[in-house]
């Protein structure tokens, strides 16, 4: 959530006027409008001048005034439109501003803020954080119900999976398949011996299938291959091997004991699709002559075939694998939200794709040359988060968007990352977060101290972890945003120079600032509930009640949104002083807020008495001096000729009064 | 029953002079608080008399600004005329009046030969 700016908070009305204009000339303008000032004849060839800003409260100070002379003699410097509003407010306080002229990138005049739009402003954006936290917690809860009923959905799924995977003995037809197929090919190819070796995800023989030896031979030799010579070549190379005496192969470690003796070995991988599920071997041909390149051609073929058939097969287990994993994700994850969730999530992650680490970090700067990880596990237990620089890592890959898969040497593949050296990381699998925006935001992945083979067919179950984790960091960047706009909202209002204070629609005190405190001596506690008239001397105390009723009939206030007005205030010690109020109106949903903003003038209006003090009396001897004589002069006059009367003027002199005062002293003179 | 007799009496007095062009001759002190203030003023100036003047911004809680012919400029100071204003002329106003002056700026030379 963007934080509050000046472009938030411009007054409206703002009334664009040329100088030379008389505010009476006007017509009627609307109420608490703020006047943009312009020299609209410049010289030939110039814009327009933007001269400065006049409020309602100069024109009632001097009405006779052309817009001109109602300017401040110093123009405050402008703000820009992205200025932050505690920067203005501030600046409003230190030098005593009603109004400050914003300016756009063009430097060209874009509106002005008051103290009113500038609160209203501030308070609307508080009563939109409080919706947007209700809505943000409406959402969780949705959120929460959503996973419950994909739980239950899960679990259904996965109780009628494992029946079925019951009534069809899978095993069966994948033994059945593979003893099947390589008594086939033995045959097609005119071969003596032939087998089938089916490897785990890690690269080891789990399945051995053959044709050529007997039960009791079989058992004479014993388990299955080591895969110390020329066979364990096949399997670390994953190549095609043709070869015609494979005795005199230096590769060759002999055959175990009870073993047959064989001279020509073909053999060919199973895989698809990267996928490498095993091996078929043939050995002799019946004719004696070697493996030529028509055998090649129809073992690999035959190999093939039989990949096709294994990926089918394999896909209903990958799919068994992917609903355990999501049932996994959302029993780990359902009834946890924030730093809690990323723990259970990279600890599901960790269990559902049987490796040792798991992880999910967020960029800790825009450029995503850092990351900070937000959840780590280490096959243990929790790491604490922490932050690395992604360079020369496959997290940077990760970061440009894309997925990265490195079933087996990933150390090698990146000998500057001294961390996968030093843990002794041999696998790794991630994907980048990204926003519904299209951003990547991080990244979650997995990592292995073994090989990761068979990892992508899980490509789209990383998916489901990445789209929840990324739902949930959005989700906590939006708290985040929405707590920290909350707490510097109400840091403005509280640090503000005037008091503000909002009442409903019946007169009851909903908020009440520490300004507002200093001002009418009351704690927010004591006032927050109560009517408003507490803080008012009679006759307004009596008559508000009247008003706000007529306000809610009429929508029309005497003094609301008409800028500040000098009316009098009640201290909690009863004493009376005045103040400059504005009200303007906020409505909220159906919800009708009333925004006072109060300032104490009592010194104000006791300085304009001592100015007036001074205009009018003698510094010196406190006598009213010839201003105050000439003005009760003319208004004597005007008096004796409204009632027919005669007025006399005497002047008496005093002969040698100086000396008097000279001689002995002022106060003398002056008694 | 009938009233006393009233009867009115009307007169009329005027004393006629001619409009002199220009109005102001030397300068204006206009109070903080005066209706008009100087870029009205100088509008009316600017329009009524051919000689330019100047505008002088006093920080006074009385006087507020001072127009004076720039001829006048030339032979005293800008800061001597608003002490002067200040201590002679603010006296005898208030804020919200607007004085005219007839200023004589009388300068003495004298010069030592070498």
């Amino acid at each position: 959530m963007t934080l509050l700016a000046a472009a938030d908070a411009l007054h409206d009305p703002v009334l664009r006027v040329s100088s030379d204009a008389h505010p009476r000339g006007l017509g009627e303008a609307p109420r608490a409008a703020i006047y943009a000032v312009f020299d609209e004849m410049p010289p030939a060839n110039r814009e327009p001048v933007f001269l400065g800003l006049v409020t309602a409260r100069d024109i009632s100070r001097f009405p006779n005034r052309i817009f001109a002379d109602l300017l401040p003699h110093h123009l405050p410097v402008p703000a820009r439109l992205d200025a932050p509003l505690e920067e203005i407010l501030a600046r409003m306080d230190a030098e005593s501003l009603e109004a400050i002229p914003v300016l756009n990138a063009e430097k060209a005049f874009a509106g002005a803020i008051s103290r009113t739009s500038l609160f209203s402003a501030l308070l609307k954006r508080e009563q939109g954080l409080l919706e947007e936290s209700q809505r943000l917690q409406a959402v969780v809860e949705d959120d929460r119900r959503c996973l419950s009923t994909w739980l239950a959905r899960s679990e259904e799924l996965y109780t009628a999976a494992t029946k079925l995977l019951g009534l069809l003995a899978a095993h069966a037809i994948e033994r059945d398949l593979l003893q099947n197929g390589i008594d086939a090919v033995t045959k097609l190819l005119q071969a003596r011996y032939g087998a089938v070796g089916i490897l785990d995800d890690a690269g080891q023989l789990t399945h051995f299938f053959y044709t050529g030896i007997g039960p009791e031979d079989a058992e004479r030799i014993g388990g299955l291959p080591q895969g110390r010579g020329l066979l364990g070549v096949v399997i670390r190379e994953n190549q095609m091997l043709r070869l015609d005496d494979m005795t005199s192969d230096p590769r060759s470690a002999g055959f175990p004991p009870h073993h047959p003796p064989m001279k020509s070995l073909l053999a060919v991988p199973i895989s698809y699709q990267d996928i490498v599920y095993g091996r078929v071997y043939l050995c002799d041909k019946t004719t004696g002559e070697p493996f030529t390149a028509h055998d090649e051609l129809l073992a690999s073929s035959f190999a093939g075939s039989l990949a096709m058939i294994l990926t089918n097969t394999r896909s209903q287990a990958e799919r068994e694998k992917a609903d355990e994993a999501i049932r996994l994700i959302v029993q780990g994850t359902s009834s946890v939200v924030g730093e809690e969730f990323f723990r259970s999530l990279v600890k599901t992650m960790a269990d559902a794709f049987h490796v040792r680490w798991a992880f999910v970090s967020e960029l800790a700067d825009e450029r995503g040359d850092t990351l900070r990880l937000i959840a780590f596990w280490s096959g243990r237990e929790h790491e604490a988060p922490f932050e690395y620089a992604t360079k020369g890592t496959p997290c940077e890959q990760v970061i440009a968007n894309q997925l990265c898969y490195y079933p087996r040497g990933i150390r090698e593949l990146f000998p500057d990352d001294r961390w996968l050296v030093e843990q002794g990381v041999e696998s790794y699998l991630a994907i980048p977060l990204v926003n519904t925006s299209g951003a990547v935001v991080g990244h979650l992945g997995v990592m292995h101290d073994g090989p990761m083979i068979g990892a992508p067919a899980a490509d789209p179950l990383l998916k489901i972890f990445a789209a929840r984790a990324t739902a949930e960091l959005e989700r906590r960047w939006a708290v985040d945003a929405l707590e920290h706009s909350e707490r510097r909202t109400r840091a403005i209002l509280a640090s503000a120079a005037d008091g503000i204070i909002t009442i409903d629609g019946r007169g009851n005190v909903e908020s009440f600032n520490p300004a507002a405190e200093r001002i009418f001596g009351y704690a927010a506690a004591d006032v927050v509930g109560q009517n408003v008239k507490m803080l008012m001397p009679d006759p307004y105390r009596s008559e508000h009640d009247g008003y706000l009723r007529a306000y809610g009939e009429s929508g029309h206030g005497l003094i609301i949104d008409v800028g500040p007005r000098e009316v009098l205030g009640r201290r909690q010690d009863v004493t009376v002083f005045p103040m400059d109020l504005a009200i303007s109106v906020m409505q909220v949903e159906n919800h009708r807020v009333f925004i006072g903003i109060v300032r104490d003038i009592s010194e104000r209006k006791h300085d304009q008495e001592r100015l007036n003090l001074l205009a009018h009396y003698d510094t010196l001897t406190s006598l009213p001096n010839r201003v105050l004589f000439n003005d009760r002069l003319k208004q004597t006059t005007i008096a004796a000729a409204r009632h027919d009367r005669v007025v006399t003027v005497m002047f008496i002199d005093l002969d040698r009064f100086q000396t008097i005062n000279d001689t002995l002293g002022h106060d003398v003179g002056t008694s | 029953m009938k009233g006393p007799h009233i009867q009115h009496q009307h007169s009329l007095k005027v004393r006629i002079k001619e409009f002199a062009i220009p109005p102001i001759h030397d300068g204006l002190v206009l109070g903080r608080s005066s209706s008009i203030v100087c870029a009205a003023i100088r509008k009316a100036i600017d329009l009524l008399v051919p000689s330019p003047f100047e505008h002088i911004e006093v920080h006074d809680e009385v006087v507020g600004d001072v127009l004076v012919r720039s001829t006048i400029l030339r032979r005293i100071p800008p800061e001597k005329l608003v002490a002067f204003v200040l201590r002679r002329i603010k006296p005898l106003m208030g804020p919200e009046e607007i004085l005219h002056l007839d200023l004589d700026a009388e300068v003495t030379l004298e010069e030592e030969s070498p």
